[in-house]
């Protein structure tokens, strides 16, 4: 046996959906580091919290309501389902705190586990048409602007590009770990759950 | 044992039947590749059951084709979105009626 890999933490997963085939499907989908703790649909049985890091839900039919109810106050990462691009359910859901949304349509092996290891990196996931809508909404109030520096305001702007830590690092010219410390004052300032809220709420705000 | 194909549906909808269907040792004996080839791919494999993705605006055609070509083989379509699956009985050409979809109910319509 090759003891040299590493061993990843297991993920524990939760699926609600309310279509019994697509639901076993999603669950077959998954492959280590990510587990099925369990599933439901519609919230019914609900999801046990207790063995569960990332809740996987429908964004209709008050999929949203009931996941934000049951992460309030809990590291539970949310991880959502939309059924339509165009729902405003999407972007309210971002600027609540869901780490990572795929449309029903895009699904396969491919795209959900990446948006799963999207969510546990805690980077956050969209469908690129997803992004872009967010970035192109009408920009509304310049008030929170003073909260942030310039520095915060740019590696924001970076974030919205989809760059990683590391890129940020190389493009501003600072350490890894200035950037991962400047995030972190940016999350903590901004009150966000994840890289994915803070950069929605930014472009909402007009901020970036 | 009941032999059946599966019709043309997404990815994840696909593995989840599979998912179902191994385990209630149901064999699947052929997937169609495309909605255009299905029957033939019916004529070909002679299944005992076929299984449909209701969701694709052609399956109830596809449904009543088949039964009335085979009036032996029992079809089945599923929705992948809404929890809902229609049965169309075979000896009642064309007839169907819409049902609740669980795992349960659906490997008892394959399996009855």
């Amino acid at each position: 046996m090759d003891s040299s890999v590493t061993e990843e933490r297991p993920l524990r997963i939760w699926i609600d959906d309310h279509n019994p085939i697509f639901r076993l499907g999603l669950g077959a989908c998954l492959e280590p580091p990510f587990l099925l703790a369990g599933e439901s649909a519609r919230f019914s049985p609900q999801p046990d919290l207790t063995r569960t890091d990332i809740l996987v839900f429908e964004l209709e039919q008050a999929g949203l309501p009931n996941a934000l109810r049951l992460a309030r106050d809990t590291d539970l990462l949310l991880v959502t389902i939309a059924a339509d691009i165009e729902d405003e359910l999407l972007v309210e859901a971002i600027e609540a705190g869901v780490t990572g949304a795929m449309l029903r349509t895009d699904a396969n092996p491919n795209t959900f586990l990446h948006t799963l290891r999207s969510a546990a990196a805690g980077n956050g996931s969209l469908p690129t048409a997803v992004l872009s809508r967010l970035l192109s909404r009408p920009r509304v109030g310049m008030r929170a602007a003073g909260d942030l520096t310039d520095r915060e305001l740019g590696v924001l702007r970076l974030l919205s590009k989809g760059e990683s830590t590391r890129q940020i690092a190389e493009d501003l010219c600072y350490s890894e770990k200035t950037v991962k410390n400047i995030v972190h004052d940016v999350l903590v300032r901004m009150n966000c759950r994840n890289r994915a809220q803070a950069v929605a709420l930014a472009t909402r705000r007009g901020l970036i | 044992m009941h032999r059946v194909l599966i019709g043309q549906f997404g990815t994840v909808a696909r593995m989840g039947l599979r998912e179902l269907l191994d385990g209630q040792g149901i064999e699947v004996v052929a997937e169609a590749q495309s909605v255009e080839g299905i029957v033939s791919c019916v004529s070909e494999v002679r299944p005992d059951v076929v299984v449909l993705d209701l969701d694709d605006e052609d399956a109830l055609g596809t449904a009543e084709e088949i039964t009335s070509e085979f009036p032996a083989i029992k079809v089945i379509a599923c929705s992948c979105e809404e929890p809902v699956m229609r049965v169309f009985p075979p000896f009642h050409h064309g007839e169907s009626y819409a049902s609740k979809l669980s795992a349960a109910l659906l490997a008892l319509a394959l399996s009855s």
